[in-house]
Protein backbone atom coordinates (compact mmCIF):
# COMPACT_ATOMS: atom_id res chain seq x y z
CA UNK A 1 0.00 0.00 0.00
CA UNK A 2 1.13 3.36 -0.73
CA UNK A 3 2.16 6.00 2.10
CA UNK A 4 -0.36 8.65 2.39
CA UNK A 5 1.30 11.87 1.15
CA UNK A 6 0.58 14.97 3.92
CA UNK A 7 1.46 18.22 1.88
CA UNK A 8 2.88 21.14 3.55
CA UNK A 9 -0.26 22.97 3.87
CA UNK A 10 -1.92 20.21 6.06
CA UNK A 11 1.10 20.79 8.36
CA UNK A 12 0.51 24.45 8.36
CA UNK A 13 -2.92 24.01 9.61
CA UNK A 14 -2.28 21.64 11.74
CA UNK A 15 0.02 23.89 13.60
CA UNK A 16 -2.35 26.74 13.66
CA UNK A 17 -4.55 24.49 15.13
CA UNK A 18 -2.24 23.63 17.92
CA UNK A 19 -1.42 27.70 18.54
CA UNK A 20 -5.33 27.93 18.50
CA UNK A 21 -5.79 25.17 21.23
CA UNK A 22 -2.64 26.33 23.18
CA UNK A 23 -4.39 30.22 23.05
CA UNK A 24 -6.98 28.48 24.95
CA UNK A 25 -4.95 26.53 27.24
CA UNK A 26 -2.77 29.09 28.61
CA UNK A 27 -5.66 32.12 28.48
CA UNK A 28 -4.92 32.20 32.16
CA UNK A 29 -1.15 33.31 31.10
CA UNK A 30 -2.10 35.09 28.01
CA UNK A 31 -4.66 37.11 29.19
CA UNK A 32 -3.36 40.71 30.35
CA UNK A 33 -6.14 40.92 32.84
CA UNK A 34 -8.78 38.68 35.07
CA UNK A 35 -11.59 38.39 32.53
CA UNK A 36 -14.25 38.56 35.04
CA UNK A 37 -13.11 41.47 36.71
CA UNK A 38 -15.59 44.42 36.24
CA UNK A 39 -15.00 47.77 37.08
CA UNK A 40 -17.43 50.10 35.75
CA UNK A 41 -15.10 53.39 35.29
CA UNK A 42 -13.27 51.69 32.91
CA UNK A 43 -16.75 50.45 31.02
CA UNK A 44 -16.85 50.72 26.87
CA UNK A 45 -13.12 51.78 26.62
CA UNK A 46 -11.54 51.57 23.23
CA UNK A 47 -8.18 50.34 22.96
CA UNK A 48 -5.62 51.42 25.24
CA UNK A 49 -2.61 49.95 26.94
CA UNK A 50 -3.80 48.16 29.92
CA UNK A 51 -6.89 46.80 27.72
CA UNK A 52 -5.47 45.78 24.39
CA UNK A 53 -8.95 45.76 22.58
CA UNK A 54 -10.88 47.86 24.69
CA UNK A 55 -13.55 46.73 27.38
CA UNK A 56 -17.37 45.87 27.66
CA UNK A 57 -20.02 47.98 29.16
CA UNK A 58 -19.07 46.24 32.66
CA UNK A 59 -15.51 47.50 31.97
CA UNK A 60 -14.03 43.82 31.52
CA UNK A 61 -11.08 43.33 29.17
CA UNK A 62 -12.42 42.27 26.15
CA UNK A 63 -9.20 40.64 25.04
CA UNK A 64 -9.07 38.30 28.20
CA UNK A 65 -12.53 37.89 27.86
CA UNK A 66 -11.91 36.68 24.09
CA UNK A 67 -9.15 34.21 25.01
CA UNK A 68 -11.39 32.85 27.87
CA UNK A 69 -14.29 32.65 25.81
CA UNK A 70 -11.68 30.31 23.31
CA UNK A 71 -11.77 27.82 26.11
CA UNK A 72 -15.00 26.77 26.29
CA UNK A 73 -15.87 27.51 22.61
CA UNK A 74 -13.19 24.98 21.07
CA UNK A 75 -12.96 22.81 23.71
CA UNK A 76 -16.80 22.19 23.84
CA UNK A 77 -17.22 21.87 20.18
CA UNK A 78 -14.42 19.67 20.76
CA UNK A 79 -16.11 17.46 22.84
CA UNK A 80 -19.42 17.20 20.76
CA UNK A 81 -17.75 16.04 18.05
CA UNK A 82 -16.01 13.47 19.49
CA UNK A 83 -19.47 12.37 21.34
CA UNK A 84 -21.29 12.48 18.34
CA UNK A 85 -18.89 10.71 16.60
CA UNK A 86 -18.36 7.77 19.02
CA UNK A 87 -22.09 7.49 19.53
CA UNK A 88 -23.33 7.82 15.99
CA UNK A 89 -20.79 5.57 14.41
CA UNK A 90 -21.41 2.92 17.24
CA UNK A 91 -25.49 3.35 16.25
CA UNK A 92 -25.31 3.37 12.99
CA UNK A 93 -22.90 0.31 12.71
CA UNK A 94 -25.17 -1.62 14.77
CA UNK A 95 -28.06 -0.77 12.92
CA UNK A 96 -26.41 -1.29 9.24
CA UNK A 97 -24.78 -4.39 10.65
CA UNK A 98 -27.97 -6.15 12.43
CA UNK A 99 -30.13 -5.43 9.75
CA UNK A 100 -34.08 -6.65 10.30
CA UNK A 101 -36.26 -5.13 13.00
CA UNK A 102 -33.75 -3.62 14.87
CA UNK A 103 -32.50 -1.47 11.78
CA UNK A 104 -35.82 -0.63 11.24
CA UNK A 105 -36.48 0.78 14.71
CA UNK A 106 -33.14 2.95 14.73
CA UNK A 107 -34.02 4.24 10.99
CA UNK A 108 -36.81 5.50 12.64
CA UNK A 109 -35.69 6.48 15.63
CA UNK A 110 -32.97 8.96 13.50
CA UNK A 111 -35.89 10.14 11.33
CA UNK A 112 -37.42 11.66 14.42
CA UNK A 113 -34.23 12.93 15.30
CA UNK A 114 -33.44 14.53 11.76
CA UNK A 115 -36.93 15.73 11.68
CA UNK A 116 -36.50 18.07 14.73
CA UNK A 117 -36.04 21.76 14.15
CA UNK A 118 -32.17 21.80 15.22
CA UNK A 119 -32.00 24.47 17.28
CA UNK A 120 -35.33 24.13 18.46
CA UNK A 121 -34.53 21.14 19.86
CA UNK A 122 -31.83 22.31 21.44
CA UNK A 123 -32.66 25.20 23.46
CA UNK A 124 -35.88 23.11 24.75
CA UNK A 125 -33.51 20.14 26.28
CA UNK A 126 -31.18 23.32 27.50
CA UNK A 127 -34.13 25.39 28.95
CA UNK A 128 -35.83 21.77 30.56
CA UNK A 129 -31.84 20.95 32.06
CA UNK A 130 -30.99 24.54 32.95
CA UNK A 131 -29.08 26.92 31.49
CA UNK A 132 -25.31 26.10 31.32
CA UNK A 133 -22.27 25.22 29.35
CA UNK A 134 -22.50 21.45 30.61
CA UNK A 135 -26.47 21.00 29.91
CA UNK A 136 -25.49 22.87 26.19
CA UNK A 137 -23.07 20.12 25.45
CA UNK A 138 -25.37 17.40 26.21
CA UNK A 139 -28.02 19.08 23.70
CA UNK A 140 -26.42 19.24 21.21
CA UNK A 141 -25.09 15.90 21.76
CA UNK A 142 -28.91 14.89 21.43
CA UNK A 143 -29.69 16.81 18.19
CA UNK A 144 -26.23 15.80 16.29
CA UNK A 145 -25.40 12.10 16.82
CA UNK A 146 -28.26 11.27 14.41
CA UNK A 147 -26.58 12.85 10.96
CA UNK A 148 -24.00 10.08 11.97
CA UNK A 149 -25.75 7.32 12.66
CA UNK A 150 -27.19 7.50 9.12
CA UNK A 151 -24.20 8.02 7.57
CA UNK A 152 -22.21 5.22 9.03
CA UNK A 153 -25.33 3.14 8.38
CA UNK A 154 -25.50 3.78 4.83
CA UNK A 155 -21.79 2.80 4.47
CA UNK A 156 -21.94 -0.29 6.35
CA UNK A 157 -24.76 -1.38 4.30
CA UNK A 158 -22.77 -0.84 1.11
CA UNK A 159 -19.20 -2.47 2.27
CA UNK A 160 -21.25 -5.60 3.91
CA UNK A 161 -22.27 -6.33 0.56
CA UNK A 162 -18.95 -5.95 -1.42
CA UNK A 163 -16.93 -8.96 -2.77
CA UNK A 164 -14.04 -9.00 -0.28
CA UNK A 165 -16.40 -9.21 2.97
CA UNK A 166 -17.85 -12.57 1.16
CA UNK A 167 -14.39 -13.96 0.30
CA UNK A 168 -13.91 -13.01 3.96
CA UNK A 169 -16.48 -15.14 5.65
CA UNK A 170 -15.71 -17.73 3.02
CA UNK A 171 -12.34 -18.44 4.68
CA UNK A 172 -13.89 -18.71 7.81
CA UNK A 173 -13.10 -14.99 9.24
CA UNK A 174 -15.12 -14.62 12.38
CA UNK A 175 -17.81 -11.83 12.83
CA UNK A 176 -15.59 -9.90 15.35
CA UNK A 177 -12.49 -9.99 13.01
CA UNK A 178 -14.54 -9.25 9.93
CA UNK A 179 -15.74 -6.00 11.95
CA UNK A 180 -12.47 -4.69 12.88
CA UNK A 181 -10.37 -5.50 10.06
CA UNK A 182 -12.42 -4.90 7.19
CA UNK A 183 -15.37 -3.16 7.73
CA UNK A 184 -14.23 -0.48 10.31
CA UNK A 185 -11.39 0.64 8.02
CA UNK A 186 -13.23 1.00 5.16
CA UNK A 187 -16.09 3.43 6.93
CA UNK A 188 -13.92 5.51 9.23
CA UNK A 189 -11.92 7.70 6.95
CA UNK A 190 -15.29 9.55 5.42
CA UNK A 191 -16.84 9.66 9.21
CA UNK A 192 -13.59 11.09 9.99
CA UNK A 193 -13.54 13.75 7.30
CA UNK A 194 -17.14 14.95 8.24
CA UNK A 195 -16.31 15.07 12.08
CA UNK A 196 -13.43 17.55 11.22
CA UNK A 197 -16.11 18.90 8.73
CA UNK A 198 -18.46 19.40 11.47
CA UNK A 199 -16.46 21.08 14.08
CA UNK A 200 -16.48 24.61 12.78
CA UNK A 201 -20.15 24.68 12.19
CA UNK A 202 -20.40 22.72 16.04
CA UNK A 203 -18.29 25.86 17.23
CA UNK A 204 -21.08 28.33 15.84
CA UNK A 205 -23.89 26.55 17.07
CA UNK A 206 -22.52 26.45 21.19
CA UNK A 207 -22.28 30.34 20.36
CA UNK A 208 -25.32 30.34 18.67
CA UNK A 209 -27.24 29.29 21.72
CA UNK A 210 -25.08 31.06 24.15
CA UNK A 211 -26.31 34.41 21.76
CA UNK A 212 -29.50 33.24 22.11
CA UNK A 213 -29.18 33.17 25.92
CA UNK A 214 -29.53 29.32 26.28
CA UNK A 215 -26.22 28.26 26.46
CA UNK A 216 -23.41 29.75 28.68
CA UNK A 217 -24.01 31.84 32.04
CA UNK A 218 -22.82 34.80 32.64
CA UNK A 219 -20.50 35.92 33.62
CA UNK A 220 -18.41 33.07 32.04
CA UNK A 221 -16.82 34.63 28.72
CA UNK A 222 -18.25 32.34 25.30
CA UNK A 223 -17.91 34.42 21.67
CA UNK A 224 -21.63 33.69 21.14
CA UNK A 225 -22.46 35.43 25.24
CA UNK A 226 -20.03 37.80 24.40
CA UNK A 227 -21.97 38.90 21.12
CA UNK A 228 -25.19 38.86 22.57
CA UNK A 229 -23.82 41.52 25.35
CA UNK A 230 -22.71 43.58 22.42
CA UNK A 231 -25.23 43.70 20.68
CA UNK A 232 -27.40 46.49 22.28
CA UNK A 233 -23.68 48.51 21.82
CA UNK A 234 -23.75 48.13 18.33
CA UNK A 235 -24.50 51.89 17.24
CA UNK A 236 -21.85 52.67 19.50
CA UNK A 237 -19.25 50.29 19.92
CA UNK A 238 -18.47 47.71 17.21
CA UNK A 239 -15.81 46.29 17.89
CA UNK A 240 -17.82 44.27 21.11
CA UNK A 241 -19.53 42.67 17.83
CA UNK A 242 -16.41 42.34 15.85
CA UNK A 243 -13.84 40.77 18.57
CA UNK A 244 -15.59 37.73 20.06
CA UNK A 245 -17.63 37.20 15.58
CA UNK A 246 -14.07 37.80 14.00
CA UNK A 247 -13.02 34.84 16.76
CA UNK A 248 -15.27 32.65 15.49
CA UNK A 249 -14.67 33.50 12.15
CA UNK A 250 -10.87 32.93 12.49
CA UNK A 251 -11.27 29.23 14.41
CA UNK A 252 -13.98 28.12 11.90
CA UNK A 253 -11.84 29.43 8.72
CA UNK A 254 -8.74 27.28 10.12
CA UNK A 255 -11.12 24.36 11.39
CA UNK A 256 -12.55 24.17 7.89
CA UNK A 257 -9.15 24.59 6.15
CA UNK A 258 -8.21 21.45 8.25
CA UNK A 259 -11.04 19.32 7.52
CA UNK A 260 -11.25 20.17 3.85
CA UNK A 261 -7.02 18.74 3.86
CA UNK A 262 -7.81 16.22 5.44
CA UNK A 263 -10.55 15.12 2.97
CA UNK A 264 -8.19 15.14 0.06
CA UNK A 265 -5.68 13.54 2.14
CA UNK A 266 -8.18 10.66 3.07
CA UNK A 267 -9.71 11.08 -0.61
CA UNK A 268 -12.51 9.95 0.63
CA UNK A 269 -14.02 12.14 -2.42
CA UNK A 270 -14.78 9.29 -4.83
CA UNK B 1 -49.14 6.25 -16.44
CA UNK B 2 -47.14 3.90 -14.69
CA UNK B 3 -45.61 6.32 -12.78
CA UNK B 4 -49.22 6.45 -11.56
CA UNK B 5 -49.26 3.12 -9.69
CA UNK B 6 -45.96 3.01 -7.86
CA UNK B 7 -46.69 7.14 -6.58
CA UNK B 8 -49.92 5.82 -4.91
CA UNK B 9 -48.20 2.72 -3.40
CA UNK B 10 -45.40 5.15 -2.40
CA UNK B 11 -48.44 7.46 -1.20
CA UNK B 12 -49.46 4.35 1.26
CA UNK B 13 -46.19 3.25 2.57
CA UNK B 14 -45.22 6.91 3.95
CA UNK B 15 -48.43 7.46 5.10
CA UNK B 16 -48.00 4.50 7.45
CA UNK B 17 -44.00 6.12 7.97
CA UNK B 18 -45.59 9.43 8.35
CA UNK B 19 -47.80 8.92 11.40
CA UNK B 20 -45.17 6.52 13.21
CA UNK B 21 -42.37 9.77 13.06
CA UNK B 22 -45.07 12.36 13.90
CA UNK B 23 -46.36 10.73 16.95
CA UNK B 24 -42.82 10.45 17.61
CA UNK B 25 -41.55 13.54 17.73
CA UNK B 26 -44.23 14.42 19.46
CA UNK B 27 -44.30 12.32 22.34
CA UNK B 28 -40.87 12.88 22.71
CA UNK B 29 -41.41 17.04 22.71
CA UNK B 30 -44.33 16.45 25.43
CA UNK B 31 -42.01 14.12 27.86
CA UNK B 32 -39.55 16.75 27.17
CA UNK B 33 -42.01 19.33 28.10
CA UNK B 34 -43.55 17.08 31.08
CA UNK B 35 -39.74 16.54 32.95
CA UNK B 36 -39.13 20.28 32.72
CA UNK B 37 -39.31 21.71 36.15
CA UNK B 38 -41.28 24.51 35.25
CA UNK B 39 -45.34 24.52 36.12
CA UNK B 40 -46.56 25.67 32.76
CA UNK B 41 -50.10 26.32 34.76
CA UNK B 42 -48.36 28.69 36.80
CA UNK B 43 -46.84 30.18 33.68
CA UNK B 44 -50.42 30.42 32.09
CA UNK B 45 -51.62 32.35 35.27
CA UNK B 46 -48.64 34.56 35.43
CA UNK B 47 -49.76 35.94 31.95
CA UNK B 48 -47.48 38.82 30.97
CA UNK B 49 -47.04 40.41 34.60
CA UNK B 50 -44.62 38.03 35.57
CA UNK B 51 -45.98 37.62 39.69
CA UNK B 52 -45.38 34.68 41.39
CA UNK B 53 -46.40 35.68 44.56
CA UNK B 54 -50.02 37.01 44.14
CA UNK B 55 -50.92 33.14 42.51
CA UNK B 56 -52.85 30.82 45.56
CA UNK B 57 -52.05 27.33 45.42
CA UNK B 58 -55.58 26.77 44.62
CA UNK B 59 -55.58 28.68 41.75
CA UNK B 60 -52.85 26.93 39.99
CA UNK B 61 -54.46 23.74 41.11
CA UNK B 62 -57.21 24.38 39.54
CA UNK B 63 -55.54 25.62 36.37
CA UNK B 64 -53.33 22.62 36.27
CA UNK B 65 -56.95 20.62 36.54
CA UNK B 66 -58.26 22.76 33.74
CA UNK B 67 -55.62 22.35 31.25
CA UNK B 68 -55.49 18.23 31.83
CA UNK B 69 -52.05 18.37 33.65
CA UNK B 70 -53.45 16.96 36.90
CA UNK B 71 -53.26 13.57 34.92
CA UNK B 72 -50.91 11.18 34.23
CA UNK B 73 -48.36 11.96 31.41
CA UNK B 74 -49.46 9.39 28.84
CA UNK B 75 -52.89 10.65 29.31
CA UNK B 76 -52.07 14.04 28.79
CA UNK B 77 -50.31 13.40 25.26
CA UNK B 78 -53.60 10.89 24.19
CA UNK B 79 -55.81 13.87 25.11
CA UNK B 80 -53.37 16.51 23.34
CA UNK B 81 -53.63 13.68 20.37
CA UNK B 82 -57.05 13.12 19.99
CA UNK B 83 -57.70 17.50 19.89
CA UNK B 84 -55.32 17.40 17.55
CA UNK B 85 -57.17 14.49 15.17
CA UNK B 86 -59.79 16.64 15.80
CA UNK B 87 -58.63 19.71 14.50
CA UNK B 88 -57.28 21.10 17.57
CA UNK B 89 -54.46 22.36 18.34
CA UNK B 90 -54.89 23.80 21.53
CA UNK B 91 -54.52 27.18 23.00
CA UNK B 92 -51.40 29.16 23.36
CA UNK B 93 -50.66 29.57 27.10
CA UNK B 94 -48.99 33.19 26.72
CA UNK B 95 -51.48 35.01 24.14
CA UNK B 96 -54.82 32.29 25.23
CA UNK B 97 -54.98 32.58 21.02
CA UNK B 98 -55.73 29.78 19.59
CA UNK B 99 -52.83 27.76 18.40
CA UNK B 100 -53.94 27.14 15.32
CA UNK B 101 -54.24 31.00 14.36
CA UNK B 102 -51.05 32.01 15.93
CA UNK B 103 -49.55 29.48 13.16
CA UNK B 104 -51.03 30.84 10.15
CA UNK B 105 -50.70 34.56 11.62
CA UNK B 106 -46.65 33.40 11.88
CA UNK B 107 -46.72 31.39 8.66
CA UNK B 108 -47.04 34.44 6.57
CA UNK B 109 -43.77 36.13 6.89
CA UNK B 110 -41.76 33.12 7.20
CA UNK B 111 -43.55 31.59 3.72
CA UNK B 112 -42.14 35.09 2.35
CA UNK B 113 -38.92 34.99 3.60
CA UNK B 114 -38.62 31.54 2.51
CA UNK B 115 -40.05 31.88 -1.11
CA UNK B 116 -37.84 35.47 -1.63
CA UNK B 117 -34.63 33.85 -0.29
CA UNK B 118 -34.70 30.41 -2.05
CA UNK B 119 -36.01 31.71 -5.44
CA UNK B 120 -32.25 33.72 -5.43
CA UNK B 121 -30.43 31.33 -3.74
CA UNK B 122 -31.42 28.80 -6.48
CA UNK B 123 -30.75 31.45 -9.35
CA UNK B 124 -27.63 32.13 -7.70
CA UNK B 125 -26.37 28.76 -7.00
CA UNK B 126 -27.08 26.26 -9.81
CA UNK B 127 -26.10 28.00 -12.99
CA UNK B 128 -22.74 29.29 -10.44
CA UNK B 129 -22.02 26.29 -9.29
CA UNK B 130 -22.83 24.54 -12.77
CA UNK B 131 -20.25 26.79 -14.61
CA UNK B 132 -17.60 26.75 -11.39
CA UNK B 133 -17.49 22.88 -12.15
CA UNK B 134 -16.90 22.90 -15.89
CA UNK B 135 -14.40 26.01 -15.51
CA UNK B 136 -12.82 24.38 -12.64
CA UNK B 137 -9.76 26.12 -11.25
CA UNK B 138 -10.30 28.81 -13.24
CA UNK B 139 -10.70 32.59 -12.09
CA UNK B 140 -14.20 33.05 -11.54
CA UNK B 141 -13.97 29.23 -9.77
CA UNK B 142 -11.68 30.31 -7.37
CA UNK B 143 -13.10 33.60 -6.68
CA UNK B 144 -16.34 32.00 -5.99
CA UNK B 145 -14.72 29.23 -3.90
CA UNK B 146 -13.51 31.66 -1.66
CA UNK B 147 -16.12 33.78 -0.88
CA UNK B 148 -18.42 30.50 -0.24
CA UNK B 149 -15.60 29.20 1.94
CA UNK B 150 -15.79 32.36 3.94
CA UNK B 151 -19.80 32.31 3.78
CA UNK B 152 -19.73 29.00 5.69
CA UNK B 153 -17.42 29.89 7.87
CA UNK B 154 -19.57 32.95 9.60
CA UNK B 155 -22.13 32.46 12.27
CA UNK B 156 -25.58 33.52 10.87
CA UNK B 157 -26.23 36.34 13.76
CA UNK B 158 -22.43 37.23 12.97
CA UNK B 159 -23.28 38.46 9.41
CA UNK B 160 -26.86 39.36 10.57
CA UNK B 161 -25.24 42.08 13.22
CA UNK B 162 -22.69 43.03 10.29
CA UNK B 163 -25.75 43.85 8.08
CA UNK B 164 -27.51 45.51 10.90
CA UNK B 165 -24.58 47.75 11.14
CA UNK B 166 -23.73 48.54 7.90
CA UNK B 167 -27.07 49.10 6.19
CA UNK B 168 -29.45 49.83 9.00
CA UNK B 169 -27.33 52.28 11.52
CA UNK B 170 -24.14 53.72 9.37
CA UNK B 171 -25.96 53.95 5.74
CA UNK B 172 -28.95 54.34 7.17
CA UNK B 173 -30.86 52.31 4.42
CA UNK B 174 -32.93 50.10 5.96
CA UNK B 175 -34.78 49.52 8.51
CA UNK B 176 -33.58 48.41 11.63
CA UNK B 177 -36.65 46.44 12.98
CA UNK B 178 -38.20 44.55 10.11
CA UNK B 179 -41.71 44.23 11.19
CA UNK B 180 -43.32 42.37 7.90
CA UNK B 181 -42.28 45.69 6.14
CA UNK B 182 -41.38 44.99 2.24
CA UNK B 183 -38.50 46.84 2.68
CA UNK B 184 -37.58 44.96 6.08
CA UNK B 185 -37.60 41.51 4.15
CA UNK B 186 -34.08 42.51 2.41
CA UNK B 187 -31.81 41.91 5.55
CA UNK B 188 -33.22 38.90 6.87
CA UNK B 189 -33.38 37.32 3.48
CA UNK B 190 -29.83 38.50 2.35
CA UNK B 191 -28.23 36.84 5.37
CA UNK B 192 -30.48 33.62 4.52
CA UNK B 193 -29.36 33.95 0.87
CA UNK B 194 -25.97 34.20 1.74
CA UNK B 195 -25.54 31.36 3.79
CA UNK B 196 -27.53 28.91 1.76
CA UNK B 197 -25.77 30.15 -1.60
CA UNK B 198 -22.16 29.49 0.41
CA UNK B 199 -23.43 25.58 0.98
CA UNK B 200 -25.18 25.37 -1.86
CA UNK B 201 -22.69 26.53 -4.61
CA UNK B 202 -20.48 23.86 -3.14
CA UNK B 203 -23.10 21.00 -3.15
CA UNK B 204 -23.76 21.60 -6.82
CA UNK B 205 -19.88 22.02 -7.76
CA UNK B 206 -19.19 18.93 -6.30
CA UNK B 207 -22.13 16.73 -7.78
CA UNK B 208 -21.38 18.09 -11.49
CA UNK B 209 -17.78 17.22 -10.87
CA UNK B 210 -18.34 13.68 -9.91
CA UNK B 211 -20.45 13.35 -12.51
CA UNK B 212 -18.35 14.37 -14.98
CA UNK B 213 -15.39 12.64 -13.74
CA UNK B 214 -17.74 9.30 -14.58
CA UNK B 215 -16.77 6.72 -17.49
CA UNK B 216 -19.51 7.42 -19.48
CA UNK B 217 -18.49 11.40 -19.93
CA UNK B 218 -15.40 10.09 -21.03
CA UNK B 219 -16.39 7.57 -23.32
CA UNK B 220 -18.70 10.76 -24.83
CA UNK B 221 -15.91 13.13 -25.20
CA UNK B 222 -14.02 10.32 -27.19
CA UNK B 223 -16.80 9.78 -29.45
CA UNK B 224 -16.99 13.67 -30.41
CA UNK B 225 -19.82 14.71 -28.74
CA UNK B 226 -19.56 18.61 -27.35
CA UNK B 227 -18.89 19.59 -24.63
CA UNK B 228 -22.37 21.84 -24.70
CA UNK B 229 -24.21 18.63 -25.41
CA UNK B 230 -22.62 16.07 -22.94
CA UNK B 231 -23.33 18.59 -20.10
CA UNK B 232 -26.98 19.29 -20.92
CA UNK B 233 -27.86 16.22 -22.23
CA UNK B 234 -26.09 13.91 -19.90
CA UNK B 235 -24.86 15.42 -16.61
CA UNK B 236 -27.26 18.07 -15.35
CA UNK B 237 -29.79 15.33 -16.35
CA UNK B 238 -27.99 12.40 -14.15
CA UNK B 239 -27.33 15.08 -11.45
CA UNK B 240 -30.40 17.10 -11.60
CA UNK B 241 -31.71 14.58 -8.18
CA UNK B 242 -28.96 15.30 -6.16
CA UNK B 243 -29.26 19.16 -6.63
CA UNK B 244 -33.15 19.01 -6.29
CA UNK B 245 -32.92 17.12 -2.67
CA UNK B 246 -30.17 19.38 -1.56
CA UNK B 247 -32.71 22.43 -2.65
CA UNK B 248 -35.41 20.74 -0.32
CA UNK B 249 -33.37 20.51 2.20
CA UNK B 250 -33.11 24.43 2.51
CA UNK B 251 -36.63 24.81 1.79
CA UNK B 252 -37.72 22.35 4.55
CA UNK B 253 -34.89 24.88 6.53
CA UNK B 254 -36.13 27.91 5.35
CA UNK B 255 -39.53 27.27 6.11
CA UNK B 256 -39.28 25.81 9.36
CA UNK B 257 -37.78 29.31 10.33
CA UNK B 258 -34.43 30.71 10.83
CA UNK B 259 -34.76 31.51 14.24
CA UNK B 260 -31.63 33.40 14.76
CA UNK B 261 -32.48 35.63 12.03
CA UNK B 262 -35.73 35.87 12.71
CA UNK B 263 -35.21 36.83 16.14
CA UNK B 264 -32.16 39.89 15.05
CA UNK B 265 -34.17 41.34 12.51
CA UNK B 266 -37.65 41.05 14.42
CA UNK B 267 -39.03 39.41 11.73
CA UNK B 268 -42.36 37.94 12.89
CA UNK B 269 -42.24 34.77 11.52
CA UNK B 270 -41.96 30.75 13.10
CA UNK B 271 -38.50 31.08 14.00
CA UNK B 272 -39.30 33.86 16.33
CA UNK B 273 -42.56 32.65 18.04
CA UNK B 274 -40.70 28.90 18.30
CA UNK B 275 -37.68 30.67 20.22
CA UNK B 276 -40.10 32.71 22.44
CA UNK B 277 -42.19 29.48 23.01
CA UNK B 278 -39.55 27.68 24.21
CA UNK B 279 -38.65 30.65 26.22
CA UNK B 280 -41.67 31.10 28.19
CA UNK B 281 -42.69 26.87 27.79
CA UNK B 282 -45.60 27.47 26.05
CA UNK B 283 -46.20 23.52 25.82
CA UNK B 284 -49.14 23.62 23.06
CA UNK B 285 -47.50 26.45 21.38
CA UNK B 286 -44.20 24.11 21.07
CA UNK B 287 -46.18 21.04 20.13
CA UNK B 288 -47.81 23.17 17.27
CA UNK B 289 -44.56 24.45 16.05
CA UNK B 290 -42.88 20.99 16.29
CA UNK B 291 -45.83 19.53 14.54
CA UNK B 292 -45.46 22.22 11.84
CA UNK B 293 -41.62 21.63 11.43
CA UNK B 294 -42.22 17.80 11.11
CA UNK B 295 -44.80 17.86 8.34
CA UNK B 296 -42.61 19.88 6.71
CA UNK B 297 -39.83 18.30 6.68
CA UNK B 298 -42.17 15.15 5.66
CA UNK B 299 -43.86 16.63 2.79
CA UNK B 300 -40.65 18.25 1.44
CA UNK B 301 -38.55 14.56 1.53
CA UNK B 302 -41.44 12.98 0.08
CA UNK B 303 -41.76 15.33 -2.48
CA UNK B 304 -37.91 14.87 -3.38
CA UNK B 305 -38.41 11.39 -3.67
CA UNK B 306 -41.24 11.59 -6.15
CA UNK B 307 -39.51 14.05 -8.34
CA UNK B 308 -36.34 12.13 -8.06
CA UNK B 309 -37.98 9.12 -9.09
CA UNK B 310 -39.78 11.26 -11.98
CA UNK B 311 -36.66 12.34 -13.48
CA UNK B 312 -34.23 9.65 -12.60
CA UNK B 313 -36.19 6.26 -13.01
CA UNK B 314 -33.20 4.39 -12.29
CA UNK B 315 -33.86 5.34 -8.56
CA UNK B 316 -37.08 3.57 -8.57
CA UNK B 317 -35.83 0.48 -9.94
CA UNK B 318 -33.48 0.29 -7.11
CA UNK B 319 -35.83 1.04 -4.38
CA UNK B 320 -37.96 -1.34 -5.40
Amino acid sequence: MERKKYPVSFWVLAVLIMLLIAAAVFAPVLAPNDPNKSSLMDALKGPCQQFPLGTDPLGRCLLSRMLYGGRVSIFSSLIITASVFVLGTVIGVFSGYTGGAVDMVLTKIISITQAFPKIILAIAIAGVLGIGIKNTIIALCIVEWAEYARMARSLIRSVKERTFIKAAKICGCGEIKIMFRHILPNIIPPLIVSASLGIASMIMEVAALSYLGVGVQSPMAEWGAMMNTGKDYIQTNISLVLVPGAAIFITAVIFNLFGEKIRDVLGTRN
Amino acid sequence: MRHLGTVCKKIALSAIQTTVILIGITLITFFILHISPVNPAEIYLMGNSGNVGQISQEAIEEQEKKMGLDKPFIQQYALWLNNVVHGDLGTSMTTSKPVSEEITDHAVPTVALTAVSLLITVLISVPLGIYCAVKKDKALDNIVRIFSFLGISMPSFFISLLLLWLFALKLQMLPVIAQRSPKGIILPALVLIIQCSSKYIRQVRAVILEEMNKDYVMGAFARGISEREILFKHVLKNSAVPILTWCGTYFGIMLGGASVIETIFSWDGMGKLAVESVMRLDYYMIQGFVLWTAVIFLIVNFAVDVAGDIIDPRLKRGRM
